[in-house]
């Protein structure tokens, strides 16, 4: 299944890596309006 | 998205209803697996389609904004209603093994308690979330050990309640689901609902992967959740129900 995200095509999408111990960091990394993925 | 049974899955299972500003960022997505059938020979993995790597004890997430105008809104499906009781309580937050909990106000072994009331196993624990019916689903019960593991964490501040029997998965989606008239970003279902369900070539609930756990802010079982967006002020159409809608806990 291939789905083609909905974005601001000025701000390319960030992917971040997360462990046990940085995933909290998950909210703070959000975008003001967006969605995180 | 995060590897089932991973550390990092157990912590935001168990910590992300903590986290800070939880409920005001639309998170969506889901737990990844493996084959039924390769159960205890291979390990979920998650796959970062920019750089190529692997990882089965890494949660990767995507961050996007959206153009002024725009909003995202996360919701969840639930075809599951509470049972009239009894009352289920937990001593400690978490995954399990569960020992001991408080039917109606008794103290017993929860697996005794399943297994002398000959509790069908396959319909989730629900806990209301201020309006809102949150899943938690039974792995396994061990009678001899004593012990319950689950699918997700329970809460000691909860008070939970088995599911009502779900005769017909299908008609059950087909209830709940009005569904948006337009296509939606994204939607993702549980696995547990398309093993039980018996789902199989069945036209129930919206497109989109079956998993191994879903994520709508935080960790769900049993459940469908979807991801739409849309124009800013526009109401929202559809069956869900939306944790950003849900009246605000206080937040450490």
């Amino acid at each position: 299944m291939v789905q083609e995200l909905v974005t601001d095509e000025r701000a390319t999408p960030k992917i971040s890596v997360y462990d046990k111990k940085t995933i909290d960091r998950v909210t703070a990394d959000a975008p003001a309006n967006g969605y995180t993925f | 998205m995060m590897p089932a049974f991973s550390e990092v899955h157990l912590a935001y299972g168990k910590d992300a209803p903590r986290f800070k500003g939880l409920f005001v960022h639309p998170i969506v997505g889901w737990v990844t697996g493996i084959d039924l059938n390769d159960l205890g020979k291979e390990t979920p993995k998650v796959f970062n389609g920019k750089t190529g790597e692997v990882f089965a004890d890494k949660a990767l997430a995507c961050h996007v904004s959206l153009p002024a105008g725009k909003t995202a809104d996360v919701e969840i499906v639930n075809i599951f209603e509470r049972s009239e009781g009894p009352d289920i309580r937990f001593e400690t937050d978490g995954f399990g093994p569960v020992t001991d909990c408080w039917v109606d106000d008794k103290k017993t072994n929860f697996a005794r308690w399943l297994t002398d009331n000959t509790v069908d196993t396959k319909l989730p624990l629900m806990a209301d979330y201020n309006g809102a019916l949150i899943n938690v689903s039974i792995q396994a019960v061990d009678p001899k050990a004593g012990t319950v593991s689950l699918y997700a964490p329970v809460f000691k501040d909860r008070t939970y309640r088995l599911a009502k029997p779900m005769p017909d998965y299908v008609q059950g989606f087909k209830s709940v689901t009005a569904g948006p008239t337009h296509d939606l970003a994204f939607a993702c279902n549980c696995t547990l609902n398309y093993v039980y369900g018996k789902l199989d070539g069945a036209r129930a609930g919206l497109p989109g992967p079956f998993t191994f756990g879903e994520i709508a802010y935080q960790l769900l079982n049993q459940t469908m959740v979807y991801l739409d967006v849309d124009d800013a002020g526009v109401p929202h159409e559809g069956g869900g129900t939306s944790p950003s809608r849900w009246p605000r806990r206080t937040e450490p």
